[in-house]
């Protein structure tokens, strides 16, 4: 061991930290080298007077400033703990708010709507109806589900359009076409059918056949898919329309088949009096006739090419007018005589439609009970869901204006202590 | 660790003041007097001791028992020191500098202590002259020597306070020794004075 070894090994060597060899060529050397012994020495006096440190005394008001601070530090923390409580609290608060809002919303806000439109609508009824009915006829087809309000004011709806189609009977009664009896007169009859099927194929094709035995046609039909609620067992759920027309006698006769063959959601009843307009234009006609009869006459007598150039002139002009009349007849005879009806389908899976209600026992009730809570549920969630999606933006809103109010009241608290 | 200290313990993590007092009171004078060692100053050993404690109490639910309470006590008070100097490190002053204050500049008055019988004094002296050195120790060495010379923790304890390997403990120790030892030797022969 050298003398820079040794150096290095004083402190070791003091603590009794070196192994057993180490040990002792380090007191091999501090005999052999009396420069090492002098620096083993100084060493030893060094730590002996730092070792002989007194302790301090604790000040006098340690432990009493120490409770002091503990205690203020308890109260910190508990104050956390509240705080988050609080928090906590406030934001459950919040959420049940905002969720119970938007279950409302979707529940019963369409009835709402609905029953508010109505309650427009009743005091106008005779002046401008047909708006407010195509008005919430939107809004229902709109709305997939319906629930009882909705029916009610459904049956408005469908009370209001007979009153309106008895105020125009009488109105043309009064306005006075002296024949009373309808069969003398040309009324043009359409109606509309919103109908919401379980059955749509059964629906659609007993429509069409039905047309087809009244001697009837569809002038235009189709189908499509809708909505993005899909049934139970994954399909689709369609919409159907289907353009008809039907002989004037049978018009009435349909619309009570059609009706019946689903759930009635709105309908449309329309009765346009061309009596006059016909009565005028077939005068008209008469006239022209009477004028081409005479302008044949004329076109006999004619002497020179130029006179029959401009009688038959005016020969071709009374003929084209006849022609153009005639058709305005024709057109009308035929919208007299076919009815049109319009009907829109739209598929609807039925709640209850898994329970086959052969025997209403108390299982059986249970049952559809329990089913149809779980429906309600599963539409409930996914109404929330979609509510909660909607109103994103405005909750990312709120959370950063609550996260910055957060942090500047923490920051004022720090500031105060 | 005895089970009265453990008891102690979880009766702190549930927040019983009374029983964290009863707790650190056999630790509070040791922790003290290492930080006024590794601060110089006592107002600061006061605060930042306390501060350890308080760091000690809100941290009390952490502790797994894996270690000796008071290895782990006493590193806290370590740390919060050496952050406390770390934070503080500009703020250093030197005793050769003039303390600045708004009226104009005082000289720094150090203790004076000519008046001891000779023999006394001479030792006096030399003690002085050895806890002068230390704090002339830098931070690392002086915690080294306060923990290892004047508080007498063992390596192994030393090396759980300061979170390092036995190694870095031997070797730190070491050097922090030998530069200590240069220190005094070269304060001596400025003074003319012998280690007695």
């Amino acid at each position: 061991m050298d003398c820079r070894d040794f150096d290095e090994k004083i402190s070791l060597y003091i603590d009794n930290q070196l192994d057993n060899i180490e040990k002792k060529e380090f007191e091999l050397h501090l005999l052999e080298c009396d420069e090492c012994r002098k620096e083993y020495d100084e060493m030893i006096k060094i730590l002996k007077f730092t070792g002989e440190t007194e302790e301090e005394e604790l000040p006098e008001n340690y432990k009493l400033s120490l409770r002091s601070k503990l205690e203020k530090e308890k109260k910190k923390e508990k104050s956390k703990v509240l705080n988050w409580r609080v928090l906590s609290t406030v934001a459950a608060a919040l959420f049940v708010v905002v969720v119970s809002y938007g279950f409302i919303i979707n529940n019963f806000g369409i009835n709402n709507i609905n029953q508010q439109s109505m309650d427009d609508a009743a005091p106008e009824i005779g002046k401008d109806y047909s708006g407010d009915v195509g008005n919430s006829q939107e809004q229902m087809n709109k709305s997939m589900k319906f629930t009882a309000k909705a029916k009610d004011s459904q049956n408005m709806t469908l009370t209001s359009d007979k009153d309106l189609a008895n105020g125009e009977f009488t109105e043309s009664l009064r306005n006075g076409d002296l024949s009373i009896e309808n069969a003398g007169k040309k009324i043009i009859k359409s109606g509309q059918i919103n109908l919401e099927s379980t059955e749509f194929d059964v629906t659609y094709d007993s429509i069409i056949n039905n047309v087809k035995n009244n001697n009837g046609y569809i002038e235009s039909s189709g189908t499509s898919f809708y909505g993005h609620i899909k049934a139970d067992d994954g399909e689709q759920l369609r919409s159907g329309n289907v353009f008809l027309r039907v002989p004037e006698e049978k018009f009435y006769s349909t619309l009570d088949f059609i009706k019946s063959l689903g759930e009635v959601k709105s309908q449309q009843l329309n009765e346009r009096d061309i009596s006059e307009s016909y009565l005028d234009t077939e005068n008209y006609i008469k006239n022209l006739e009477v004028q081409e009869k005479r302008l044949r006459e004329i076109l006999e007598k004619a002497n020179n090419v130029d006179e029959i150039l401009r009688v038959e002139n005016e020969l071709r002009r009374v003929r084209t007018e006849i022609d153009n009349n005639n058709q305005t007849l024709k057109n009308w005879d035929s919208l007299v005589n076919y009815s049109s009806i319009t009907v829109n389908i739209l598929e609807v899976k039925d709640e209850n439609q898994v329970i086959k209600l052969d025997d209403e026992g108390l299982l059986l009730k249970g049952k559809k009970g329990f089913i149809s809570t779980i429906n309600k549920l599963i539409n409930f969630v996914e109404n929330t869901l979609v509510f909660l999606m909607t109103i994103a933006p405005v909750l990312i809103i709120i959370a950063i204006i609550l996260i910055l109010a957060l942090i500047f009241i923490r920051r004022h608290l720090k500031q105060k202590q | 660790m005895a089970d009265n200290e453990r008891k102690l313990i979880k009766k702190c993590a549930k927040g019983d003041l009374d029983a964290f007092e009863d707790l650190i009171s056999k630790y509070e004078k040791k922790a003290y007097n290492i930080a006024l060692k590794i601060l110089k100053n006592p107002e600061d050993a006061m605060d930042i001791s306390q501060e350890a404690f308080i760091k000690v109490y809100k941290s009390i639910k952490k502790f797994k028992f894996q270690s000796s309470f008071s290895t782990w006590l006493y590193r806290i008070v370590t740390n919060t020191c050496m952050d406390f100097l770390r934070k503080n490190k500009l703020q250093v002053y030197s005793l050769d500098n003039p303390i600045k204050t708004d009226d104009g500049e005082i000289e720094r008055e150090v203790k004076d202590n000519s008046n001891s019988t000779e023999e006394m004094y001479e030792k006096k002296m030399t003690k002085e002259l050895v806890h002068q050195s230390i704090d002339k120790l830098d931070e690392i060495h002086r915690v080294a020597i306060i923990l290892r010379d004047i508080e007498g923790f063992s390596y192994q304890e030393i090396s759980e306070i300061l979170g390092c390997t036995m190694g870095t403990v031997k070797s730190r120790i070491s050097r922090a020794r030998s530069s200590l030892k240069e220190i005094i030797l070269e304060e001596m022969e400025q003074n003319d004075i012998s280690i007695v």
